[in-house]
């Protein structure tokens, strides 16, 4: 459940968009892992972080691992905070995720300009922001998944 | 560090070129719904349609073996004038089609997934054309795809010469897709909207003479020594299934 899922949300991400919506599509992977995380953390930890973010980085064409480390800070995070993270409400969830997913950003593009990517402006936290909108509707979907099939 | 280290290394090109394939396959089956929407269209097409069409396709293919019987005229004409001025003649470059596979998955970066590898003698630095103007280059080739970088990148430069006055300068990408800076042109350069920018053949990597842009504002300010030119790619970046690599010269056509 949980690997399929992820898959579901690579597709996702590969899926054939408009170029000028690129900038607008959240990042459902890092979205779909994180929901796991909060939801089975004594299963899902950070080895899942690390296949999700160099799958991300395959698929980008960035260099491996830069997504990778960005998504295991973020799941250590959550892994840290979890029973918190679970007595908020949507709108405080939403906040912390959004935080989350424009956290590995950052590290992605610090470690690319590193090697030597130019990158202009503040855009790479736009899918950021659209991720934060999208939580809840990902959290209740997964949600619901997981109680349907009953997933330990 | 790590990641400094393994960038480039030669002992690395395989898993390299593994790693390009194997995403090009995620990007064909994330494409398939949408691929198998347009194949079943094209099936069921109507008779008349299709008719349609190869009427159609039969007077383009009309006129535009005229105008190569007119072209082939003109390059045996120029060819002559060249010989005179005792100057090597224009070599000419064939090209390889090649499929758009997706775009890359990461928003900031424009770059394009083909269906083309080494093994059909891809090589980094090729340049992709599209049917009105340059594309971009290949930056990353696997065994059977590879993925290039387009002009519009932030990363890009190529560089230029307007096709009216023969002014050479740089055109950057911006990251935007209808949007090329051509930087440090004197304020005084004779280059005006609506120019036509050529590729100049300088660096070695691109030809020299394919359309690559048309100038679309400058902005002279008063006291600064150069003028921001602003220009507008002119192959369409975002539409369009097939594009086109230019191979390498023949080298029997250089004198």
């Amino acid at each position: 459940m949980v690997f399929g899922s992820i898959f579901v949300a690579l597709l996702l991400l590969a899926a054939p968009v408009p170029m000028s919506w690129r900038g607008f599509i959240p990042d459902w992977p890092l979205l779909f892992l994180f929901y796991w995380v909060l939801a089975l953390p004594n299963r899902v930890g950070v080895l899942l972080a690390c296949m999700v973010g160099v799958l991300t980085d395959l698929l980008d064409g960035s260099p491996i691992g830069a997504t990778a480390i960005g998504s295991v800070l973020a799941v250590l995070i959550i892994l840290v905070s979890y029973q918190r993270i679970r007595q908020f409400d949507g709108l405080k969830q939403s906040l912390v995720m959004g935080l989350l997913v424009s956290l590995v950003h950052l590290v992605e593009q610090r470690l690319e300009a590193f090697l030597g990517w130019q990158h202009v402006g503040t855009d790479f936290l736009i899918p950021a922001t659209v991720s934060l909108l999208f939580w809840v509707p990902v959290r209740n979907g997964l949600r619901f998944l997981r109680r349907y099939y009953e997933v330990q | 560090m790590l990641l400094f280290f393994l960038r480039d290394h030669p002992a690395l090109e395989t898993p390299r070129q593994f790693t390009i394939d194997t995403a090009a396959i995620l990007y064909r089956v994330a494409a398939a719904p949408k691929s198998a929407f347009i194949g079943i269209g094209d099936f069921f097409q109507s008779h008349s349609t299709l008719r349609a069409d190869k009427e159609r396709l039969e007077q383009e293919n009309l006129v535009l073996k005229g105008q190569t019987q007119k072209l082939a005229s003109v390059l045996a004409e120029n060819g002559r004038y060249r010989a005179l001025l005792r100057s090597a003649e224009t070599l000419e470059r064939e090209v390889m089609v090649a499929e758009i596979v997706a775009m890359t998955a990461a928003p900031s970066r424009h770059e394009l997934v083909i269906d083309k590898g080494s093994a059909d003698a891809v090589h980094v630095g090729q340049p992709l054309l599209g049917a009105d103007g340059l594309m971009g280059q290949v930056i990353r080739v696997g065994q059977y795809n590879s993925h290039a970088l387009l002009i519009t990148d932030a990363t890009h430069a190529v560089p230029v010469q307007v096709l009216r006055s023969g002014v050479r300068g740089l055109a950057e990408g911006t990251g935007a897709l209808n949007r090329l800076v051509v930087r440090h042109i004197a304020a005084t350069t004779d280059i005006e909207e609506g120019d036509t920018l050529v590729t100049s053949g300088l660096g070695g990597l691109f030809p020299a003479g394919y359309p690559v842009a048309i100038v679309t504002t400058i902005i002279k300010q008063p006291g600064s020594s150069f003028s921001q030119v602003v220009a507008a790619p002119i192959a369409s970046l975002d539409r369009g299934r097939h594009v086109m690599l230019a191979l390498d010269l023949m080298p029997n056509s250089s004198q």
